[in-house]
């Protein structure tokens, strides 16, 4: 590895590059796993369904959908658009943060 | 971990054995509960020999025979026709327009436009079901405001499909063909959708999917015991006293679905291509 730098200083830095996408995909892994997962509420209904496993989409749909106070449903919803959207604007600065190294 | 540190370049050996046993352990649920609806007793759990009980050999009980198991499998097989019928046009005109659209704006409908593919279907749920409760009270809900939840986030997967197709395709043809004397409307109609076809064809499977898949947003929208589908009367009876006949009826919705798919991946085949193939396939782990 080392070797091959020495001779060659000016070709592309292949572990910089490894690195690089490494620490993106454990950065952005999250994010991808967690936008869609925090709407879920049918999985621990189905097979928890014990309130001390309750999530906020439990919590989403007995509100606004089942009970009367849909006023309720609606600020936690909104709570929650609002925190998956701060996750999906990182991703998307960090993405095109991405492609743009990769363009230089 | 140490063959791997003498030859880092050989086969892999470790990678293949646990994307094996991710796809076992994804698979056999679903293989189970195939097989408990040819059970011939009562039972969910316990097999008692092979029949075909569930599906229309028994009077009451059966996919065929219960009125409540039959209109839920024709409800849900209407509204995927209805979004499949509206989104695919819908999503081909729209994916045409933001590809040309290089303007003011044009970066944040992109960002829009992918919004409802990463975000969960309950924000989305909500957010309609208070909008035809409050604001579109004429529709109110049931099947109509079913199959407008249902195009509404699908309509996402035909964009990013089409477009997808028409980067690939590139200018070219199109203004050859203009260049040729065709008017926007031949080019359009003679160049263009024959070459958008598979596109088209992959899209419309995938929304088709989708839609039998849906459960939050059609459970959201419906109205009462008579916009029940599929998946929300698998959902709804799971804690009752269930019997085979729901494994019958998921069962059926899932040989319909992966029929359509395999369907649309063989036609595609053949007019497109091993290439176009390929796509379809990436549209069916969507």
């Amino acid at each position: 590895m080392g070797r091959g730098w020495y001779r060659d200083p000016w070709r592309r830095p292949r572990v910089l590059l490894a690195i690089t996408l490494a620490y993106l995909a454990w950065s952005l892994l999250p994010v991808l796993i967690a936008l869609p997962m925090f709407g879920d509420y049918y999985t621990q209904d189905l097979i928890s369904a014990s309130p001390r496993t309750n999530m906020i989409g439990n919590q989403i749909d007995e509100f606004a959908r089942q009970g009367s106070q849909k006023t309720v449903g609606a600020v936690l919803t909104m709570l929650l658009a609002l925190v998956l959207l701060v996750m999906m604007f990182y991703y998307l600065r960090t993405t095109r943060r991405a492609d743009l190294e990769r363009a230089r | 971990m140490l063959t791997w540190l003498r030859n880092p370049w050989g086969r892999p050996r470790f990678l293949p054995l646990v994307a094996g046993l991710y796809i076992l352990w994804s698979v056999v649920p679903v293989a189970i509960a195939i097989l408990f609806a040819f059970n011939a007793g009562r039972s969910r759990t316990t097999w008692q020999g092979f029949s075909f009980r569930w599906f229309w050999q028994d009077p009451d009980l059966s996919v065929f025979h219960d009125d409540a198991l039959q209109g839920a499998l024709k409800h849900t097989l209407v509204l995927a026709l209805i979004s499949v019928l509206i989104a695919t046009p819908l999503g081909v005109t729209l994916a045409l327009g933001l590809q040309r659209w290089r303007g003011h704006g044009s970066g944040t409908v992109n960002v829009l436009m992918l919004l409802p593919l990463v975000t969960p279907e309950i924000v989305m749920g909500v957010a309609l079901l208070l909008l035809f409760l409050q604001l579109f009270t004429a529709i109110g809900l049931g099947t109509p405001a079913q199959a407008i939840g249902q195009i509404t986030f699908s309509l996402s997967y035909v964009v990013v499909m089409v477009r997808g197709r028409l980067v690939s395709i590139g200018p070219e043809y199109e203004e050859a063909a203009a260049d040729l004397g065709a008017r926007p409307f031949d080019v359009l109609y003679r160049v263009l959708l024959p070459l958008l076809a598979p596109a088209i064809l992959a899209s419309a499977a995938v929304v088709f999917a989708l839609s039998i898949d849906d459960f939050v947003v059609t459970q959201y929208l419906s109205g009462d015991a008579s916009t029940t589908t599929v998946s929300m009367l698998l959902y709804s009876s799971a804690r009752g006293a269930p019997t085979p006949a729901l494994n019958a009826l998921a069962t059926i919705s899932l040989a319909i679905t992966l029929g359509t798919l395999a369907l649309v991946f063989i036609v595609y085949r053949r007019f497109a291509g091993a290439e176009g193939a390929e796509a379809v396939a990436a549209g069916l782990e969507v």
